[in-house]
């Protein structure tokens, strides 16, 4: 089973190994995230932020460059058949779409974990910020953010599908976009209650709150767990979802425009 | 059993120009194909010839599952491509002209990952050198010629030996000599494997010399298909001439003139030159040069051709090829 598992994956991931060759996707899994933690860090260290107040900024970073990798490696892969005009070919074959996303997803945690370790170790030496310290919650954290990773890489790849290539600036804005309303550097009691209760309907903010329980020795297990039950739910909603709209994709000859 | 059948095959998209024209399903339809109807024999190479924008993309799009159509059914093998849309993807292989690979690979490693999506033990090393490959196996595909890059796109669809064959304008921008080398290991490869294959292509040529029968097909329509000899008999009893002008300033007033005889005339800007067709070159020609001279035009050649498929598609549809 597991073998059959990774014959459908593989060669995906694989693409995505051999295009790490290129100096940019190291830019987006080390440097920018890199570039980015430095200039945070140094900034709390300008204006002597609280402890408290590292850590929602070093956990907002991090945990963020998680997610953004994996959806990333999504919409990256996807988008790259239409660049490279090779879509036609990849589609004909015996491949689904699923087994395409899932496969550049699985590329998307591997990136992501090592992102994760180098940001972590950096913001340790440098600024003295333990994220290690989240224990045995590192992979219960890992799987929910790439879960919402594969959440937001679904929705941008169904929003291509269903659009077109006039929208494929979504693919590299739509985390943006949802950092916003996820908390991902503040707590979101800033928002109203009823808009509270709408952002607990979706998993991202369970990853942040779970990341900040955990480092506060508050109980983090049910905020994770909370989190990816949702995250299940979305996940295969937008399995479900994604597969009507590759129809819808097919009825109005997609494939056949950035084929 | 036939290797593909086609039944009554329609196909219209719709082109929105607004962005929430696609939202609320608001756009104008134009019809690809309008009731395809055609089957190929096991072993057979069947072409589709047609100018660009005739629908045999569209049509081949639908044999591999890429666009679903609006009404009527296509088997491949018995294997209907919209209920059974993974299946037929297993035994087809599309090469199109338009399709690339990814540049920052070498060419064996695109290779070695298309072979992987068919979950097929595939020797790349064997399809390399059919395709005499050998010396750019380890170029990124980006750095090797247009030519090389359909060569390997054609291995690609080659490796998996697939039962039916799709080519989408096999030699479209090639030059000559790797056109016909192209055509040759298609020619080596069908002989050896028995694979049917369906060519769409608007080069009379090429469906000439690899096709087994032909469709002519234009804006959406079959509107004849039989062997490219038989095809040729439709036209027969008419001779082909054609008159090198000097210029041609007003493609109208040819049309309107009255060449004495012409069933069908044809006129190419591009060359300055008119394609007429009469039954009795002989006795026609006389009258035909004095018209075009008394209209002041100068003649600086005449040519009497022999029926090609492309004057079967002008007469069939009054339409060129390209």
């Amino acid at each position: 089973m597991i073998s059959e598992m990774i014959k459908k994956y593989w060669p995906f991931v694989l693409v995505d190994i051999k295009m790490s060759r290129r100096v940019i996707l190291l830019f987006e899994m080390l440097f920018w995230p890199l570039m980015s933690l430095a200039s945070l860090g140094l900034f709390t260290l300008f204006l002597k932020v609280s402890n408290i107040g590292k850590l929602f900024i070093f956990t907002g970073a991090i945990g963020w460059t998680f997610i953004h990798f994996c959806q990333h490696a999504i919409g990256r892969g996807f988008l790259s058949e239409v660049w490279h005009d090779s879509m036609k070919q990849t589609f004909s074959s015996p491949i689904t779409l699923k087994n395409f996303i899932i496969g550049h997803w699985l590329w998307g945690i591997i990136g992501s974990i090592i992102g994760f370790t180098v940001m972590s170790t950096f913001a340790l030496l440098i600024f003295n910020f333990n994220l290690f310290s989240l224990g045995v919650f590192i992979p219960v954290f890992m799987l929910l953010a790439a879960l919402c990773g594969l959440i937001i890489g679904i929705l941008s790849v169904s929003l291509v599908l269903f659009f077109g290539m006039r929208v494929d600036f979504l693919v590299w804005s739509l985390t943006d976009m949802v950092v916003f309303i996820s908390g991902v550097y503040y707590s979101i009691t800033v928002f109203p209650p009823s808009a509270q209760f709408i952002i607990h309907l979706f998993p991202v903010v369970y990853v942040f709150e779970g990341i900040r329980a955990a480092l506060m020795g508050a109980d983090a297990l049910r905020i994770f767990l909370n989190g990816l039950i949702i995250a299940f739910f979305w996940v295969m909603l937008g399995l479900y979802v994604i597969k009507r709209i590759e129809k819808y994709a097919k009825r109005t000859g997609f494939y056949e425009r950035y084929g | 059993m036939l290797a593909l059948e086609a039944e009554n095959v329609r196909k219209s998209f719709k082109s929105y120009e607004g962005f929430f024209d696609r939202i609320f399903n608001r756009g104008k339809n134009v019809e690809a194909l309008k009731g395809i109807s055609l089957s190929v024999k096991e072993g057979e190479i069947f072409g589709l010839l047609g100018p660009n924008g005739a629908g045999k993309t569209t049509f081949m799009d639908i044999i591999s599952n890429l666009i679903l159509p609006e009404s009527g059914t296509v088997k491949v093998f018995g294997l209907d491509v919209v209920k059974q849309g993974l299946e037929v993807r297993k035994i087809i292989n599309l090469s199109s002209a338009y399709s690339k690979f990814y540049d920052e690979l070498t060419v064996r490693e695109n290779l070695e990952i298309s072979a992987m999506y068919y979950d097929m033990k595939i020797d790349v090393e064997k399809v390399i050198s059919l395709v005499n490959l050998e010396e750019y196996a380890d170029k990124p595909f980006g750095d090797i010629s247009s030519g090389n890059q359909q060569k390997v796109v054609i291995a690609r669809s080659l490796m998996t030996n697939p039962k039916l064959l799709l080519l989408d304008e096999l030699t479209i921008a090639l030059d000559p000599n790797i056109a016909a080398r192209i055509r040759k290991i298609i020619k080596k490869f069908r002989r050896e494997n028995k694979t049917t294959i369906l060519l769409a292509t608007h080069n009379m040529y090429e469906a000439e010399e690899l096709c087994d029968r032909v469709a002519v097909i234009h804006r959406g329509r079959i509107v004849a298909c039989n062997t490219a000899a038989n095809l040729k008999k439709l036209v027969s009893g008419e001779d082909v001439l054609e008159i090198t002008l000097d210029k041609i300033e007003s493609p109208s007033e040819l049309l309107m003139a009255r060449f004495e005889g012409a069933k069908s005339i044809i006129i190419n800007k591009k060359n300055n030159s008119v394609v007429i067709h009469v039954d009795n070159s002989e006795k026609r020609l006389h009258g035909i040069l004095k018209t075009l001279m008394s209209k002041k035009y100068k003649i600086k050649s005449v040519k009497l051709k022999e029926p090609t498929l492309e004057d079967v598609f002008m007469k069939l549809t009054g339409a060129k090829l390209e």
